[in-house]
């Protein structure tokens, strides 16, 4: 089968691979239906994700047709339409049992890399490192779903693949980042990052009570998605000074709720931009805290600060003192997808949710390698793209 | 075998008290830390050099940087005498009522299939999978209490002798069982069979962590995680004889 897979930083190919075949008693074959590439797939493109191997496939935003079950799989058959989540879950330790998917017990066969560098192992997940499982991921013709029997969630008949596509991923991670932030009647929401995953934290944000969100990005064409949305406000980053906006704009109080939905790539502005950017070349600092340290300033006393934007090492310079000072909740972690699907699909479905307007490109998935490029460099107004094996 | 069983058997029931620390100042620690880590890489990066046909200095430098690392890693038994017996530990909880999760360890045979550590008569000698060199024995339960508590111990002739026991406890509210497993040893080898075995310490630690993983995760999820087999744009991987070996093992436990 084709396959995307990656070959090293800012080195990704079409490659022909083997079929994947079920190897356990719970696994699924998925034929794949559509596959998108995440914010997130850029920081193993750009080398920001540890063990990586050359040659591993990528993806892990897809849906697809069942075409084959394993013996112990009974609730799903051939030919059923299934969107799967990205992190992988077994259904039956405590954490799965306590509602939290994403940190499964059983998932990751590299466990012992995780534990090493986090003390432990969240769950696995599909096309994201070998310490996070080395599962081949989705944006290939075929894709191997391990407990398939709790993960993949069945599309009702009639509703189209881009519609669902992104319960994947970046709407019940969007979601769950609003959901984290504990928002209340009368609360201003800022959003760091306008992509998509920020886009859905903005509409999740909105469905959940906020009486505003201020939405803060610096590419036209991620502001104008949200430009238009009733009550929300956009800030430029490099045109405004974004702790003072945000102060004026809440009368002086600071925005309630912050949600970083950027992570360990994120961009600033001056000497901390310099600083971030030295310090992760040289490898004192693995990720760029820029955002995080920004909004654990701008966040109001006794608010929340929700991180759905991915971070995987060290930082510095956080200012844990604001934190502290200001009696902050920090809310973060992977998206504990199994939790939230269900009820997204209903939220889809009444059509509370727009889950299309970000994207932005429609490629066969041949062209995949291109459009990593494209997605990374931002050209041609890339907000989404979605791959068509 | 000289090491008393009951030492073991009292100590494995005694975890409340946790055995005494070996007592190393931070700078020794960080002295051995460094001849390991240094020596081993001196060691192999002049191995590799001399595999692809480097000078007699390379010679020289692997033999320095081997010698570095074994300083490091042994703890001066090298002065001679009994090399002490090694103790490994490690632990999993496991989300069933304790009896389940006894039975499932002890297996439908009756007998303890512990991965790194399991012995059967009727398996005739074990060999410890992912290890670099061939280690088998015979062994026998000496001790067991239902559902609490299984003491092992290799019979004289083995490779390895050894003394094994594993703790089930209930674990809080929800959370299942405890299963805490002790593995006592004496190296082989005399004094570099000590030192060996020291370096080798994370590497046994993980194999045990390991089986402990696979053993929680088959016995809750009906399933151990992998990846062996899957499509990648690489040639095969060597996987490494040891994976046939617990494939079979996990058929067992699965159906426990």
């Amino acid at each position: 089968m084709k396959a995307i897979c990656w070959h090293g930083k800012g080195d990704v190919r079409l490659d022909r691979v083997p079929d994947p075949t079920i190897l356990n008693p719970h696994d699924a074959i998925v034929s794949v239906t559509a596959t998108a590439i995440c914010g997130s797939d850029l920081h193993l493109y750009d080398g920001y994700i540890p063990t990586m191997k050359e040659g591993d496939i990528l993806g892990h935003e897809f849906m697809g047709e069942v075409v084959e079950v394993g013996a112990e799989v009974r609730n799903l058959k051939r030919g059923d339409k299934v969107v799967v989540p990205f992190t992988i879950a077994c259904g039956h330790c405590f954490y799965c049992k306590d509602d939290l998917w994403s940190l499964c017990d059983n998932s990751n066969p590299n466990a012992w890399m995780a534990e090493k560098l986090w003390g432990y192992s969240p769950s696995g997940l599909f096309g994201y490192s070998h310490m996070l499982g080395g599962y081949a991921g989705g944006q290939a013709e075929y894709v191997r779903v391990p407990f398939a029997d709790v993960g993949p969630l069945k599309v009702p008949e009639g509703l189209p693949d881009e519609q669902v596509l992104f319960l994947s991923d970046i709407l019940p991670t969007g979601y769950q980042a609003a959901a984290q932030a504990d928002i209340r009647d009368g609360d201003t929401v800022a959003v760091w990052g306008c992509g998509p995953v920020g886009y859905f934290a903005i509409q999740s944000a909105l469905l959940l009570g906020a009486e505003r969100v201020i939405a803060i990005d610096r590419f036209p064409e991620r502001l104008s998605l949200v430009r238009g949305m009733e009550g929300v406000e956009v800030i430029d980053y490099e045109k405004t000074h974004v702790l003072e906006t945000l102060r004026e704009l809440t009368g002086g109080r600071g925005p309630d709720r912050c949600i970083d939905a950027v992570g360990l790539e994120a961009h600033g502005t001056g000497l901390m931009e310099v600083y971030d950017r030295v310090k992760q070349a040289v490898r004192l600092e693995t990720d760029r805290a820029y955002v995080l340290r920004q909004a654990l300033m701008a966040c109001r006393k006794g608010g929340t600060v929700s991180i759905p934007g991915v971070y995987g090492g060290l930082i510095d310079k956080v200012p844990i003192g604001a934190a502290f000072g200001k009696g902050l909740t920090l809310r973060m972690g992977q998206t504990h997808m199994h939790r939230w699907m269900r009820p997204l699909l209903e939220r889809i479905q009444a059509g509370e949710i727009d889950t299309t307007s970000v994207i932005s490109h429609r490629l066969p998935l041949e062209e995949g390698p291109g459009a990593y490029r494209m997605f990374r460099d931002k050209e041609d107004q890339c907000t989404k793209v979605v791959l068509r094996p | 075998m000289h090491y008393s069983t009951t030492d073991l058997a009292r100590d494995s029931r005694g975890w409340e008290q946790p055995s005494k620390p070996v007592s190393l100042s931070r700078l020794d620690t960080a002295l051995r830390a460094a001849a390991i880590v240094g020596g081993g890489a001196l060691a192999i990066s002049a191995l590799g050099r001399l595999m692809g046909g480097g000078s007699p200095r390379d010679g020289v430098w692997a033999a320095l940087g081997g010698a570095l690392a074994v300083g490091g890693a042994s703890d001066f038994s090298l002065r001679g005498g009994e090399p002490r017996t090694r103790r490994l530990e490690a632990s999993v909880t496991v989300g069933l009522p304790r009896d389940e999760v006894y039975r499932r360890f002890r297996g439908e045979g009756g007998l303890p299939r512990f991965g790194l550590f399991t012995h059967a008569q009727d398996r005739g000698p074990q060999r410890v999978p992912g290890l670099p060199v061939n280690v088998s024995w015979e062994g026998d339960v000496v001790e067991e209490e239902e559902g609490r508590r299984l003491v092992w111990a290799s019979r004289d002739e083995a490779d390895v002798v050894h003394v094994g026991a594993v703790v089930f406890r209930d674990a809080p509210e929800r959370r299942g069982t405890e299963v805490h497993v002790i593995l006592d040893f004496r190296p082989p080898g005399g004094a570099l069979g000590a030192a060996a075995s020291k370096a080798l310490r994370p590497v046994l630690d993980e194999l045990m962590r390991r089986d402990l993983r696979r053993f929680k995760a088959l016995s809750e999820a009906g399933e151990a995680p992998t990846t062996e087999g899957q499509p990648s744009a690489r040639r095969a991987e060597d996987e490494g004889a040891w994976r046939a070996e617990l494939d079979a093992r996990d058929d067992d436990w699965r159906t426990a």
